[in-house]
């Protein structure tokens, strides 16, 4: 419609013209928020191509030989672990009957409600030298019978991080065999393989795309992990950013560190969307409604149950009673003004990031809808790129390009008024907000755009023709059928936001101590029992998202 | 010749929820036989047990003379030599047309198996797709893929669940011919679950009626058409409608279209209360008629024009003649019947129809 309209007012002027009359409105706001999104990835890329002198030697010979070694472990320690924990039981909930297997299915998200941070100190102290679990066997079989491993290891890391994140490929892999169903095992049955060899030939092998999926997911992660190697004292790239920054107060090193990280993760995001894009052609017919269980007798009953009891207690049960006690018993003294002061903080960052990621966001969403296919789509997958950054690295990437329109800025105003002003921009609410943004873009994007979807080119072409156009069509059609998408994306930014860490390190105003900061500076001391209130209360606004995401799997 | 597939008063149920009751039937090598019913009917329950999927409750599934379910027994789908065409093909998507192929060929000699599967590939015309994967396949080439794959081990019995269902209409009747062909040419048995009568009547060689898990009736598409055992196969097949009467003696019946002559397929006394079915192809016009009847609608159906018309007791029988003969809605036209064979069902004391019932 729109191009015969345009072919019929602008006739024979250029053949070019239509190219020009689709940058309308849309198009440029699309462009706008890409450019926004492109802005720190192009300054951490660019600090690669623009070494600074010395810096690059001193990093090759003494940071990244370390650096890339404790990743590689990192990342292979935690994908073995989520890609055992997550896989075997995706598997038994998905296609077998225990007792607890309903239950089992949904609670064995719960892990997700608890940032990573959260239960690598309590598992520090939990386990360590002077920690309940220690002490207890010491008292009982006398001090020098006791071997514990270390739990401060790579080991230990690898262990917390796998229970934190194996629910990303849990996950995606449960969905894989629901969708399965039990038709393909079925179609193996008649053709003579039983259970075990339809598992290894057709249910993984179908299932692979997905689980690929939820490892890079995981991996991207563990990429991006901040808060758990840095109680660990496990040094990685995001923590060897941090030091270089607010340490050696060496920005370019910390930037030259971020361009390696962020080509690492690109890496790992060409092969995760080249695997997503498998996933539409590994369906074996249709979703069959009901698809019969295999019921599971004797010991491999208990032990499924046994296994599925354990991991959740490991990841989320045990974290959970701990941090209770721990909050009980400081309670009194922690609660207090300063306490809430923290939570408002928390609070109104996460309000703020919510609104205006949920806004750019439907803005997107309507660009895209009215340009569905060109140059606007590929302006969204720049625009929510952010996810795979790391926290640190954007942080890297957005204070350098502030710091230098700061600057700018300053010299304006004094050339104009004399003033003390050293900076306009740096450290300020706005800076920090839109580095949410940029991180927080696809969480929003993706429940908003789904929801998009659903208002098809005949929806409005039927309201047309019922007389309503226009802001009419928008508040009595459009945002009903957008509603919960947006609430949806607000609750889970607005969370995530409450549970980021480095970012808000690194770019909070002076003052503006979240729940988040709070964990890390009284965990870099040690202090775990007085992090547990704000864990605690992390946690539990954590349980929400995950309340709404099993609910959407149940769907 | 011996049957290869025997089912013995099986019972099926879900919790106290009964599915399949008393169920028997038998087919014999090398025949293709069909079940047909309403949706919900409890034929899928019925292919689903005899393929292992499902226990049963009571009864006994041969195979070969050899007990493959029963109340106690239940051998496993894969030891039973029983292949499968699922109503949504269930294709692996991670293999290819040849590898899908193969699947079921793991503990054949490699010979043997390059042989067959090069022969299914050419047979089912599939040859130039052996290395696509099954996404890339149209919906009747995907289908030819599942029955390759079903063939492929030389099952003793092949089950096709509602096969033509995710099919294009106009495709179907075509695709019918060509899956039965196939499967004479394979010599296989096959039995296949429906619930659209022609692709029934087109592919096989025996039909089974089935409604609320029951069995109305075994036999052969021309017998079911003539000679339903029930009204629910006399509803169910065809078109028609049944006409209340009262039967005269041996070989007459009156009913609203007048004296009706001609072979009961049962045995019914004078004076019997029956219902007489009355086929659209039964009723012809006749201008000179002394039985008159009024067009109460009519659909224009190409070569043939389906009347429905209003006899003068009230009663209402369809017609279905050549589409020159047009008469307006309303008008008064003669009809006449012909009718060798006469349908004729008692009925019960309260003079209501008994649909449900199973036999008489």
């Amino acid at each position: 419609m729109q191009d015969i309209n345009n072919k019929k007012d602008k006739q024979n002027v250029f053949p070019s013209i239509r190219l020009i009359t689709r940058i309308d409105g849309w198009w440029v706001y699309a462009f706008v928020i890409a450019l926004m999104a492109a802005v720190p990835i192009t300054v951490v890329l660019n600090s690669l191509f623009s070494p600074t002198e010395g810096i690059w030697d001193h990093l090759i010979a003494h940071v990244l030989p370390e650096l890339l070694l404790n990743t590689f472990w990192l990342v292979t320690g935690v994908t073995t672990g989520t890609l055992m924990l997550g896989v075997s039981l995706a598997w038994l909930t998905a296609v077998c009957v225990f007792p607890g297997s309903r239950i089992f299915a949904w609670a064995l998200l719960l892990p997700l409600s608890m940032p990573s941070y959260v239960l690598a100190f309590v598992f520090l102290g939990l386990f360590n030298f002077t920690g309940p679990l220690q002490t207890a066997l010491r008292n009982w079989l006398g001090a020098g019978n006791v071997y514990f491993p270390d739990i401060s290891s790579t080991g230990g890391v690898i262990t917390v991080m796998s229970l934190a994140l194996y629910p990303y490929v849990y996950l995606l892999a449960r969905n894989a065999f629901m969708t399965q169903g039990s038709r393909a095992l079925e179609a193996a049955g008649s053709l003579g393989h039983g259970k075990v060899s339809g598992f290894f030939r057709v249910a993984l092998p179908m299932a692979r795309p997905w689980i690929a999926a939820g490892v890079l997911l995981v991996i991207m992660e563990a990429l991006a992990d901040f808060g758990a190697v840095s109680i660990f004292n496990y040094n990685t790239f995001t923590t060897a950013i941090y030091k270089a920054w607010f340490g050696f107060f060496s920005l370019s090193a910390a930037a030259q560190l971020s361009s390696i990280l962020i080509i690492i993760v690109f890496v790992i995001l060409l092969v995760e969307q080249r695997t997503r894009s498998d996933i539409k052609f590994t369906r074996s017919g249709r979703e069959s409604a009901a698809t019969p269980k295999i019921k599971l007798h004797g010991w491999l009953k208990w032990g499924s149950f046994g296994f599925a009891f354990s991991v959740l207690s490991a990841a989320f049960i045990v974290p959970v009673i701990q941090l209770s006690i721990w909050a009980l018993q400081v309670y009194k003294i922690e609660f207090n003004y300063r306490y809430l002061e923290f939570i408002a903080h928390s609070l109104l960052l996460g309000i703020i990031g919510a609104v205006t990621v949920c806004l750019f966001a439907l803005i997107l969403s309507y660009a895209k809808r009215h340009h569905p296919d060109g140059i606007v789509s590929f302006f969204t997958r720049i625009a929510t790129l952010g996810y795979a950054m790391p926290g640190t690295v954007l942080a890297v990437g957005v204070f350098i390009p502030v710091a230098y329109l700061d600057n700018i800025l300053v010299d304006l105003m004094n050339t104009l008024i004399t003033t003390e002003l050293s900076s306009i921009l740096k450290g300020t609410v706005p800076v920090l907000i839109f580095a949410y943004l940029i991180r927080f873009m696809a969480a929003g994007f993706g429940s908003i755009d789904s929801a998009m979807h659903r208002i098809t080119r005949s929806i409005d072409e039927a309201s047309r023709l019922t007389g309503l156009s226009g802001l009419k069509m928008l508040s009595g059609i459009h945002l009903p059928i957008l509603k919960n998408g947006v609430i949806t994306a607000a609750i889970i930014v607005f969370i995530d936001i409450m549970k980021e860490m480095p970012i808000t390190l690194m770019m909070r105003p002076f003052g503006w101590d979240t729940l988040a900061v709070k964990i890390f500076e009284l965990t870099s001391e040690g202090e775990w029992t007085r992090a547990s209130l704000p864990a605690l209360t992390l946690v539990l606004a954590g349980i929400v998202p995950v309340i709404l995401l099993s609910r959407k799997g149940e769907k | 010749m011996s049957p290869i597939l025997q089912l013995q008063n099986v019972f099926q149920s879900y919790g106290d929820l009964a599915i399949i009751k008393n169920m028997s039937f038998k087919l014999s090598k090398g025949s293709i036989g069909c079940l047909l019913g309403p949706s919900g009917c409890g034929k899928t329950t019925i292919l689903r047990a005899i393929a292992g999927f499902e226990e049963i409750m009571d009864g006994r599934i041969l195979l070969n003379d050899t007990v493959i379910s029963s109340k106690e027994k239940n051998l496993k789908p894969e030891k039973r030599k029983i292949g499968m065409v699922f109503q949504d093909y269930a294709l692996f998507p991670h293999l290819t047309v040849s590898e899908n192929i193969a699947f079921g060929l793991r503990h054949i000699d490699r010979t043997e198996r390059i042989l067959r599967i090069n022969n299914l590939l050419d047979t089912l015309a599939l040859a130039d797709m052996r290395n696509k994967y099954p996404h890339e396949l149209s919906g009747g080439q995907q289908q030819r893929v599942a029955l390759a794959r079903a063939l492929a081990p030389k099952p003793d019995l092949i089950l096709m669940d509602e096969p033509f269902s995710n099919l294009d209409v106009n495709l179907r009747e075509k695709l019918s011919m060509e899956v039965r062909n196939i499967l004479k040419a394979y010599g296989a048995t096959a039995l296949i679950v429906t619930h659209n009568q022609l692709e029934a009547f087109a592919i096989s060689d025996e039909i089974g009626i089935m409604s609320d898990g029951h069995m109305h009736q075994w036999d052969t598409a021309h017998k079911l058409y003539h000679q339903p055992a029930n009204e629910f196969v006399a509803d169910f097949v065809g078109e028609g409608v049944l006409l209340q009467g009262e039967v005269l003696d041996k070989t007459r019946v009156s009913t609203g279209i007048g004296m009706l002559n001609g072979r009961f397929h049962l045995q019914c006394n004078a004076g019997h209360a029956v219902n007489v079915l009355i086929r659209p192809d039964d009723i012809l016009h006749e201008d000179d008629s002394q039985i008159k009847a009024k067009v109460l609608d009519k659909t224009f159906r190409g070569a043939s024009i389906m009347y429905s018309l209003l006899l003068e007791n009230g009663e209402k029988v369809l017609s279905l003649v050549p589409s020159h003969h047009q008469h307006d809605i309303g008008m008064k036209i003669g009809i006449k019947v012909m009718l060798d064979d006469i349908v004729l069902f008692p009925r019960d004391r309260q003079g209501e129809l008994n649909i449900t019932g199973m036999s008489y």
